[in-house]
């Protein structure tokens, strides 16, 4: 087996000490790397029932199996770990060096257990695992931290995976950085490695890795790469992913203050091509990525001159439009912020957005709120609240803990425009106007995430009417779920997969190139049904009821107010049929729960 | 019978212009409008966004009045109708 290292290094913070675990090679052609690979990690290895804070619960980090090699686009890793935020299954995908540095020191996963006595950072160096007093590095920023540890080790190849300020304050939605500005954004993994006093992973994997047939996979590469220059990728590489935000607008489908309107009559000021004329400073990729679709923008002038982040589409939508915000240095600044204290930007903004919802409507006041005037619109009062969020302070304290969590302790109606399912704050596509996105929001294991599940693709390309709920879209969500695993574990970026002409037969031959091992384009559709099922197995087993897989009240009872779209619905009856439609496609029970023989005949029989 | 078709992301920078208006027969259907894009603004047929003379490439898709999304260029064109020419890919 080649590319594979078929070793997990498994770390116990308390005990300070570490062992490799050797894994078959038809164990990992099974869960592939990547999310399937780490749920399963995180499924033999994290305690049944845990606090997602607690010592028992495990984070598992896997990269895929083309990790390390010439493929472009496949160097990503993906973390799991029982989520604080929503208590079920957290995954979160990040990329850059830091995975391939894990698979250059001889890994393909990790597996991180129990809590530090004191602030700490595990070196992986190549063979050697250290553990170090991270005292000194408590309280600094993500940026500063992976520099304080190069600095330590005194070489400049070493790469840092970290948290901020809010995984050590245990903020729920707290992320982990690494490479400068690359996160595992989602589902607070972040607040996992701070209750574990884990500050930082620092890797020197210096290592070879081989390949099963070198020329092949070269060639392959090299002409993917030249396909990832053409149109399929053009959106990404000319505008970035920023370059939603009028499509989005004139579609009616950009969620604006909450979600009360789904319209932004000022977008122009916060698209993407106003983002580029004025505040671009250059395009960054991924290690190994031809695309390059990380937009970095600068704030030349003004209050927040300096400020200097890279922004993509979900950024700016919750922390500008879902907050009413048109200045874009007020939400560079805010993004900024974000990724020095270590937040996830999307539940930020969202989290935002409710409270100033519930500041309009007097539900909280200025008593509440340290004075400020949290109207929609107000940057000022947005880029005040992340500081106060990251250090749980005053009305921080309560947005920290995420809108289903605040809804529920300010309640007064505030619950029913808490924009969260499972617990999980909704990225920014309108729901109502997009039914089978609306359907793998319910549904997705990680919550509100459309991510996991690329279900607004039949949507948005007109295969589908996007404005009705109707049976069938359970299937449709089914597949795109599947999809979505497959590129997670293969740790494909999604947004390259528009270069394949069949994914599936291309995909598995890179895999045989890379591996050696034999995969074929069914095999790889059955791995990621197999993940799917695997992550919702988690979900079942940490308490999920089907009451779960659900929608705020506020898109189920309230038309859309504007856009082309205005008047449309998504009643529960309709969203009802659509998942139950869902649960038949998954070969499911009618209460969404997975029957023994489909474990079976997904290979986890031992799961049963 | 006239209909306007608005730019969006890619389509717009490489148009070079946010919308235009065109005119047509009765009876006309979107590839008609795709031919006539591809005549007005070469360079959307250098960069290959139409194909064939009148195909858009899988990436992109017309919307009808802001609703309806659709790949399928068979469709008949009403006059007023608004037209927008938009990326397939999607993800943020
Ligand atoms: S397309 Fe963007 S996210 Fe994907 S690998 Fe390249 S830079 Fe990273």
């Amino acid at each position: 087996m080649d590319a594979y290292t078929g070793r997990v290094l498994h770390v116990d913070l308390g005990r300070r000490k570490s062992q490799v675990e050797v894994l078959e090679p038809a164990f990992l052609q099974k869960y592939l790397g990547g999310v399937g690979l780490a749920t399963r990690l995180l499924i033999d290895n994290g305690e049944p029932g845990c606090d997602p804070l607690g010592e028992e619960n495990a984070v598992a980090i896997a990269v895929g199996a083309l990790a390390g090699t010439m493929v472009p686009c496949g160097g990503k890793h993906a973390m799991a770990a029982k989520s604080p935020l929503t208590g079920f299954i957290g995954d979160s995908l990040s990329g850059s060096y830091w995975s391939n540095a894990l698979r250059r020191a001889g890994y393909d996963a990790m597996v991180i257990k129990g809590k530090a006595a004191n602030p700490t950072y595990v070196f992986v160096d190549n063979e050697y695992t250290l553990f170090r007093d991270a005292e000194a590095l408590w309280g600094q920023e993500s940026f500063a931290t992976e520099e304080a540890i190069r600095a330590e080790i005194g070489d400049s190849r070493v790469r840092v995976s970290c948290i901020g300020v809010a995984g050590e304050k245990l903020v729920p939605y707290a992320c982990v950085s690494n490479d400068r500005g690359r996160q595992a954004g989602r589902t607070g993994m972040g607040a996992v490695w701070g209750s574990k006093n884990l500050k930082a992973i620092a890797v020197r994997g210096t290592q070879p890795v081989s390949v099963a047939e070198l020329e092949e996979l070269n060639k392959l590469s090299l002409d993917l790469g030249e396909r990832a220059q053409g149109l399929a990728t053009a959106k990404y590489r000319v505008t970035g992913t920023v370059g939603n935000v009028l499509t989005l607008n004139r579609l009616g489908l950009l969620p604006t203050r909450n979600f009360q309107n789904s319209v932004l009559e000022s977008a122009e000021q916060v698209s993407g091509e106003y983002l580029q004329s004025h505040f671009k400073e250059k395009a960054v990729a991924c290690s190994g990525c031809p695309i390059a679709c990380e937009q970095v923008v600068r704030v030349r002038e003004g209050s927040y001159e300096g400020a200097r982040v890279s922004v993509d589409y979900e950024t700016l939508y919750a922390l500008g439009p879902c907050c009413g915000i048109d200045s874009l240095p007020g939400i560079i600044k805010a993004a900024e912020l974000c990724d020095r204290y270590g937040l996830d930007t999307i539940s930020t903004g969202v989290t935002i957005a409710w409270a100033m919802e519930c500041y309009e409507k007097g539900i909280l006041t200025e008593s509440d709120t340290d004075g400020l005037e949290l109207n929609f619109g107000n940057h000022e009062a947005s880029v005040a609240l992340i500081e106060r969020i990251a250090l749980r302070e005053g009305i921080g304290d309560l947005l920290a803990q995420g809108t289903k969590r605040a809804s529920e302790k300010v309640g007064q109606g505030s619950e029913k425009f808490a924009m969260q399912s499972k617990g999980l704050e909704l990225p920014g596509y309108e729901p109502r106007g997009l039914k089978t996105y609306a359907l793998g929001l319910a549904v997705g294991t990680r919550g509100a995430c459309h991510n996991r599940s690329l279900a607004y693709e039949p949507d948005m390309k007109g295969q589908v009417d996007r404005l009705k709920a109707e049976k069938g879209r359970g299937q449709i969500a089914a597949e795109s779920e599947d999809l979505a695993a497959t590129l997670d574990s293969m740790m494909f970026c999604k947004f390259i997969r528009g270069c394949f002409e069949d994914y599936h037969e291309e995909a598995t031959e890179f895999y045989r190139l890379a591996t050696g091992l034999d995969l074929s384009a069914e095999g790889l559709k059955e791995a990621g049904e197999r993940i799917c099922n695997l992550k919702k197995h988690f979900n079942v087993r940490e308490g999920w009821e089907k009451k779960d897989d659900w929608l705020p009240a506020r898109i189920l009872e309230e038309p859309l107010p504007d856009g082309s779209g205005q008047g449309t619905t998504l009643v529960a009856e309709e969203l009802r049929l659509m998942i139950d439609d869902y649960y038949e496609a998954r070969g499911w029970t009618e209460d969404g729960l997975i029957p023994a023989e489909q474990l079976a005949k997904l290979g986890l029989e031992d799961l049963s | 019978m006239r209909v306007t078709v608005e730019f969006f992301g890619v389509a717009r920078h490489w148009a070079g212009v946010e919308e235009c208006q065109l005119e047509f027969e009765e009876g006309a259907e979107l590839h008609d409008v795709v031919m006539e894009l591809g005549r007005s603004f070469p360079r959307l047929v250098e960069e290959k966004l139409i194909e064939n003379q009148r195909e858009l490439a899988a990436s992109f898709a017309l919307s009808i009045n802001g609703r309806m999304v659709t790949q399928n260029l068979d469709v008949r064109l009403a006059d007023n109708d608004r037209l927008l020419l938009i990326s397939a890919v999607w993800g943020g």
